[in-house]
């Protein structure tokens, strides 16, 4: 899909989320409220385990006490930090699990440093988020900084259409989609109704398609290459590590290799073979070698 | 047939299970196509459905299954007694299916091979080590060499009863000392000393490991050892980009050799119900992948639940992606920036644990470590790998069952004990740190044990019980980011290594060694 579609449903749906589309452009994004509707329960957090497919959370920020008085907060965060270690949990560069706020209470923002700071202590880079208000963009600190606003899909307004249009414009990176569903199935009649949309484009304008396509596949290979830069400046940092302790301790290795080498050359082979033999049998007689292998290189030699 | 030569194949094939892979499939082909007559002789048996299918590719005359006995060179042995070589056979092929490919047509070299009339046997590689021989997956003889004195005494052994040592000592290496003994050309296609000027043994390494990529990329070379995918034995880092490098510039199906890695992780038999299992695993190194997972996979014949964490950098590998989930699809996946290294990785998988609705009665704590600082570090990988020994688990189990004081069951090389009762303190950098986790989770025992390297079995609900009261995640949250080491100062990290066993002792459990 040219422009990123987060198809958004209810975490009750979760168990089928696969059926929709498996198509993996098309990213689910779960709905649910946080401290107002409690911490993330047990069976939802399971349920989100066994998905195999990029999903996301929308939060809709509804806390009402400034004091997290009974540690609810506590719990919520460490419920949506838990949700986000799911290796399908849409992270930009690896290290910035994205979100998506929908703040009804208007003072989401204080919340958002304490968001950040337990993710930042898991070793996150932080995270990477938009808010929404009143159904509109209202802050972007997502790794897309192109985007200023949001198109909502519903199957009662012409879904074909709104995306066909939002194509054309002249701008149509500055935004992305959000497909909202009553159930999968809509979720799914809507994906097939963007993939049309595109069909149409690819017959009616070609070279707008293909240009799209284009700096579509261009973000992808950012993305992607952005989290290759992190995985080798990881890597590189993890073998200067190694290297301090390689610096220490090579040479000694490499004296202790030759160390025994020099022992065997100058201590055991250098000896006349009669003496060695001689040595073959006191072997023998002590019990540690077989008295075949005395006479014999292809039967077994010594014994355990 | 290459120019009107006749040239015969004879085959060596072994599974674990009763089936021949897409792979060899795949080989055998290309091998007929380069016009070979084979002769496959297994080392295991055939179900029929596969039988069938090889008939296609092999004449049904030909398909030969004997005992598992002598490796290679005692099935080409047991074909040359058997007198199953064609008569008019002008160039015999000793091959086996140690090796993914071909990744490019061999028509090519095999025709080099049977043109050049100078030169007797051919082989693909070379190795200098103990000596220098030809490596025998792939080895052409003409008509002089294969029916000579010098070839007829190297198949005079009877490898049945020798180990893989002496197997390659009496078969691979002494084919290429007595024929060129006997005066017989022995040339390797793509020869060691391409890569390496220095041939000395000691110091010669396995040119079909150490120069894969160079081999691949700069020779046009048709094969990759198997081993090479499966076991990485001399952890060779690069081996990660494997499948990358086959699908950008060879012809070969990467999916041939992905199929073979899940299928061999598939259960065998599946074990009586008797104990539930979790499995909190954490995956850092690429290179040892495959391997590691062959070796957990014998849990889920226990019908284990696998939680993974992989460290983030393996989440963009859709290779390893592919084959962990198609290899183990009803677990867990996390992925975790590399904080507190696997105990990190591990933390955050407990957490998840936490949320099962189904706990298990024992957990294995588990990674793939590799220790890449030390020589040895392959060694004690697989010695604290003993603990998924398909015949230790039941004797671990049974354990467990027998000694309700047991809490952590580990092999017993690795159980140890720093405490210096003298001065109330540990033998270690990280003293201070194990001290100040001591306190603050009352872990004032009467044993300091605990098991080095962190791979153990450990009763469920102790794991349950600590971690319910101290959250996982907070613990994590203390934990240094990256791969620090402790041999300088002591860390969190190196604490917990110690820390992990000592939640045992707290609620009067021990450790068991095996």
């Amino acid at each position: 899909m040219i422009l990123p579609v987060f198809c958004l449903t209810d975490p009750e749906n979760i168990n089928t989320a696969v059926d929709v589309n498996a198509n993996e452009s098309l990213q689910f994004v779960f709905r649910f409220k946080g401290i107002s509707g409690g911490s993330l329960s047990k069976t939802l957090v399971e349920k989100l385990s066994a998905l195999h497919h990029p999903f996301c959370l929308l939060v809709e920020w509804n806390i009402n006490t400034p004091a997290d008085k009974d540690g609810s907060l506590d719990k919520l965060v460490n419920a949506i930090l838990a949700v986000s270690f799911h290796y399908k949990y849409i992270s930009y560069e690896a290290d910035t699990p994205f979100f998506i706020f929908d703040d009804q209470s208007g003072n989401l923002t204080d919340y958002i440093g304490l968001l950040e700071s337990a993710f930042i202590a898991q070793g996150f880079r932080g995270i990477a988020y938009l808010i929404i208000k009143n159904e509109r963009l209202y802050v972007n600190k997502s790794s897309r900084a192109d985007w200023t606003g949001f198109a909502l899909l519903k199957l009662q307004n012409d879904v074909a259409k709104t995306y066909y249009d939002l194509l054309l414009s002249p701008d149509p990176f500055s935004h992305f989609l959000v497909a909202e569903a009553a159930s999968l199935t809509e979720l799914g009649q809507i994906g097939n109704e963007v993939a049309a949309a595109e069909r149409d484009l690819q017959d009616n304008l070609p070279q707008t398609y293909f240009l799209l396509s284009k700096i579509t596949g261009m973000y992808q290979n950012q993305k992607k290459d952005m989290q290759q830069l992190k995985a080798l400046a990881e890597k590189l940092e993890s073998a200067a590590q190694y290297m301090t302790l390689h610096k220490l301790t090579d040479n000694e290795y490499r004296k202790k290799i030759m160390g025994i080498v020099e022992f065997y050359n100058y201590e055991y082979e250098i000896l006349p073979l009669w003496y060695k033999k001689l040595g073959h049998l006191i072997k023998v007689l002590m019990g540690k070698r077989t008295f075949k292998s005395l006479f014999n290189d292809n039967v077994k030699k010594y014994k355990t | 047939m290459v120019n009107k030569r006749n040239l015969t194949c004879l085959f060596s094939h072994y599974s674990s299970s009763p089936d021949i892979s897409d792979y060899v499939y795949f080989y055998l082909a290309s091998l007929k196509k380069a016009g070979f007559h084979i002769i496959f002789i297994s080392h295991s048996a055939i179900q029929p459905a596969f039988k069938e299918k090889l008939a296609g590719i092999v004449d049904n005359s030909r398909i030969f299954i004997r005992e598992n006995k002598g490796a290679d060179f005692g099935a080409w042995k047991w074909a040359l007694d058997n007198k199953l070589i064609p008569g008019p056979t002008d160039y015999l092929l000793l091959a086996n299916d140690s090796v993914f490919g071909p990744l490019h047509d061999i028509q090519s070299i095999v025709t080099e091979m049977v043109q050049d009339e100078e030169t007797d046997v051919w082989g693909l590689t070379d190795s200098y080590h103990p000596q220098w021989h030809l490596q025998s997956y792939f080895i052409i003889l003409n008509r002089k060499a294969f029916t000579s004195a010098a070839f007829d005494k190297v198949f005079v052994t009877d490898f049945n009863n020798l180990v893989k040592n002496d197997i390659i000592k009496n078969g691979e290496v002494l084919l290429s000392k007595l024929l060129s003994e006997a005066g017989f050309k022995l040339k390797a296609l793509f020869p060691y000393t391409n890569f390496d000027s220095s041939t000395d043994p000691l110091f010669a390494k396995n040119p079909t490991h150490y120069y894969w990529d160079e081999l691949i990329k700069k020779y046009h070379f048709p094969f990759i050892k198997k081993e090479l995918i499966t076991h990485n034995p001399e952890n060779l880092e690069n081996i990660s980009d494997v499948f990358t490098l086959i699908e950008q510039q060879t012809d070969y199906p990467s999916a041939l050799i992905k199929n073979f890695l899940i299928r061999r992780n598939e259960a065998s038999v599946r074990q009586e119900a008797v104990v539930r299992l979790t499995i909190i695993c954490h995956l850092y190194y690429k290179q040892s992948i495959y391997y590691f997972l062959s070796r957990i996979a014998v849990l889920k014949s226990y019908g284990a639940k696998f939680i993974f964490n992989l460290s983030n950098h393996l989440r963009s590998d859709p290779n390893i992606l592919h084959i962990l989930t198609q290899s183990f699809p009803d677990s867990i996946i996390l992925a975790t920036p590399n904080q507190g290294r696997d105990i990190g990785g591990k933390l955050a998988c407990i957490n998840t644990m936490l949320q099962q609705t189904d706990p298990s009665d024992y957990t294995l704590v588990i990674h793939d470590k590799l220790s890449p600082h030390t020589p040895l570090g392959i060694a004690w990988r697989d010695q604290l790998l003993r603990v998924i020994d398909g015949k230790t688990l039941p004797l671990i189990f049974r354990k467990f069952e027998r000694e309700n004081k047991t809490g952590i069951i580990a092999v017993a090389e690795f159980i140890q004990n720093e405490y210096n009762p003298d001065k109330d303190n540990f033998t270690c950098t990280s003293s201070a740190h194990l001290l100040h986790y001591i306190k603050e989770y009352d872990l004032k025992v009467d044993n300091y044990n605990f098991v080095a390297g962190t791979i153990f079995w450990v009763r469920t609900e102790i794991v349950q019980q600590f971690f319910t009261a101290y959250h996982p995640l907070k613990i994590r949250a203390s934990l240094e980011k990256g791969n620090v080491l402790d041999f300088a100062n002591g860390t969190n990290i190196h604490a917990w290594e110690r820390v992990f066993s000592l939640i045992a002792a707290k609620y009067n459990y021990k450790i068991s060694g095996i």
